[in-house]
């Protein structure tokens, strides 16, 4: 049984060096769905043509195939809607001092 | 639109985009060329810019006086060739298949890129030292074959890149210019040379209708001014083939490196449409010496001041509270634009007359350009590439399974520090030397900014050594809920 929790918790180890920050708090995570030990997500980077992309989704598949119970993940990285700076979350980014 | 919330048993739609095979593999780059190929146009860059301290050390007064010779231009082409052109190719096979989303059209056309550029570049410096006019012919002709191998790499990758944005006219511009100087220059350099070999040899061979081909160049271009020549020659690179990359290129960078809003596809088109006027309608009129070149210099102006109102808005609406150093570092940089357009204007003025206070004035704007608005520009960004380069040799498999070191934590902050202090220190002294057409200072302000590269230099280098402990600010940050996503 996956747990939610550890969902997320995985996900927010997979860390954006440049901006020291975990890429749910960025919000760049727009959807994570699972079923049958199969994980989903949909993702987006900063800009498109960011150097982090290849990371930042092995990152996430990495992390995510650490969770007990993950047999398998997909990841979907798409840029519509596009990331705007409205989408960190406020209270993460003041908790790391808005700054690595 | 959906919630990012997780609903066990739903399927997720959406749009299309890549999805990444199942297996969890080793995080490889999907579209960057091989660290090693940026990193040798780096390491050739900071070779180059090391030596032209030495240079300023040996001949103070190509500063201190205004005059043209050999050592003033050998010192200008290793700066703007050896330095920022290494740095600038390095950087751009480095970006360019990123940001377009594919793979470089070919490495191996690059690697043999960086043995001409290098060949060519020191093998022009040594000539123009020497002054052998004919071998800097030559070796310049080794440098044009490898723009022209960058020039086809770089085109057919993004000619096959999936995404076509504005970036492409701007790097069409840059390489065109690129071209264009590259043409100029060689044709400068036929034009100082002489062709007696002409006479005997017959037009019909290859060999005779390159040698008349060389000799007619050198007879229309020693119809215009050579002063205005080189003036125009030059302006022609710093203006078409680096200022405008530099513009194209920050509207994309700052707002990625400062999480600030992007500016309208629109409006850039806009500034760099204006460039390419203003390089085009300035090269012309500096070559003829004609009074329109003040319009073309206004109409340069007014892009720049359209960039800098947009890079004033990025960064004002940026949600890094906090600019990092190298970001400072580069936008330093940028702020060499203000007194260097106001110089313009004043230089373009067609009543000036030139005197020794003018004269003086024209090299302060060259110091300014190069060592002053690229140089800090340059270093700004190679601290966000060269780190980049270590960590995802280093970390990047790691992501996701422990936490990793931040990009900042490869190089010592307090080195960037110093080095960005010596820098300000020596742009200061080298200003003052060279006004006050004091070779004493312009000594001492040459061994400040050649202490500021070696600095840079080693805090760059000592990046692929340095084991940094992933501290806890890198730690993933917790929050009580995802954020949604409308």
């Amino acid at each position: 049984m996956i747990r939610e929790e550890e969902l997320w918790e995985a996900l927010r180890r997979v860390v954006d060096p440049e901006v020291a920050c975990n890429i749910v708090d960025l919000g760049l995570v727009y959807e994570m769905v699972w079923r049958d030990g199969r994980v989903k997500v949909r993702m987006t980077t900063t800009s498109p043509g960011c150097p982090l992309e290849g990371v930042l989704v092995a990152g996430v598949r990495q992390a995510l195939l650490s969770v007990p119970g993950v047999a398998g993940v997909e990841v979907e990285l798409v840029y519509d809607p596009p990331w705007h700076p409205g989408r960190i979350h406020p209270a993460a980014w003041a908790a790391s001092g808005g700054e690595s | 639109m959906k919630g990012n919330r997780p609903q066990e048993g739903r399927n997720a739609g959406g749009a299309g985009g890549d999805v990444a095979p199942a297996s969890g593999a080793l995080p490889v780059p999907t579209h960057a060329p091989s660290v090693s190929l940026p990193l040798r146009f780096f390491a050739a860059g900071f070779l180059a810019v090391g030596l032209v301290p030495v240079g300023m050390l040996l001949r103070p007064e190509v500063l201190s006086t205004y005059h043209y010779n050999q050592y003033v231009i050998a010192l200008t082409h290793l700066t703007v060739l050896g330095w920022m052109g290494s740095v600038v190719f390095g950087a751009l096979y480095q970006l360019v298949p990123v940001m377009w989303g594919t793979r470089l059209a070919s490495e191996r056309a690059a690697r043999w890129h960086f043995v001409c550029h290098v060949v060519g570049f020191a093998g022009m410096v040594w000539m123009f030292w020497r002054w052998d006019p004919k071998q800097v012919g030559h070796f310049g002709s080794v440098l044009a074959l490898g723009v022209g191998l960058a020039t086809w790499t770089l085109i057919r990758t993004v000619w096959r890149a999936p995404r076509r944005t504005w970036m492409s006219a701007v790097l069409a511009s840059a390489l065109f210019w690129w071209g264009a100087v590259v043409t100029v220059g060689l044709g400068v350099a036929a034009a100082k040379c002489t062709y007696e070999s002409a006479a005997r040899l017959n037009p019909a061979t290859p060999l005779g209708a390159l040698v008349h081909a060389l000799e007619a160049t050198a007879t229309y271009l020693k119809g215009f001014d050579q002063i205005a020549l080189m003036h125009a020659h030059a302006h022609l690179g710093l203006v078409g083939a680096f200022l405008l990359l530099l513009t194209g290129v920050s509207y994309k960078l700052v707002p990625m490196f400062t999480l600030g809003p992007n500016v309208s596809a629109g409006r850039v088109w806009l500034v760099i449409g204006l460039l390419d006027l203003a390089t085009a309608g300035s090269f012309l009129t500096i070559l003829h010496r004609s009074p329109w070149k003040l319009a073309f210099t206004v109409l340069g102006v007014t892009a720049l001041a359209l960039y800098g109102w947009d890079m004033m808005k990025i960064v004002r609406g940026r949600r890094r509270p906090r600019l990092d150093l190298p970001m400072r570092y580069f936008l330093a940089g940028l702020l060499w634009l203000v007194p260097l357009a106001g110089l313009a204007l004043y230089l373009s003025h067609p009543g000036l007359t030139l005197t020794v206070r003018v004269g003086q004035w024209e090299n302060v704007y060259g110091l300014w350009a190069l060592l002053g608005l690229f140089s800090f520009s340059l270093v700004g960004m190679l601290y966000k590439i060269v780190p980049f380069l270590a960590w995802y040799r280093r970390y990047a498999a790691r992501v996701g399974l422990e936490p990793v070191p931040g990009l900042q934590d490869l190089y010592h902050e307090g080195w960037l520090r110093c080095g960005l202090g010596l820098h300000l220190a020596g742009m200061l002294v080298l200003t003052a030397g060279t006004l006050g057409t004091n070779t004493s200072l312009v000594r001492c302000g040459a061994a400040l900014w050649g202490a500021a590269m070696a600095v840079h230099g080693i805090n760059l280098a000592l990046a692929w050594v340095r084991r940094p402990v992933a501290a806890g600010r890198a730690v993933a940050v917790r929050t009580a809920q995802p954020v949604s996503v409308s």
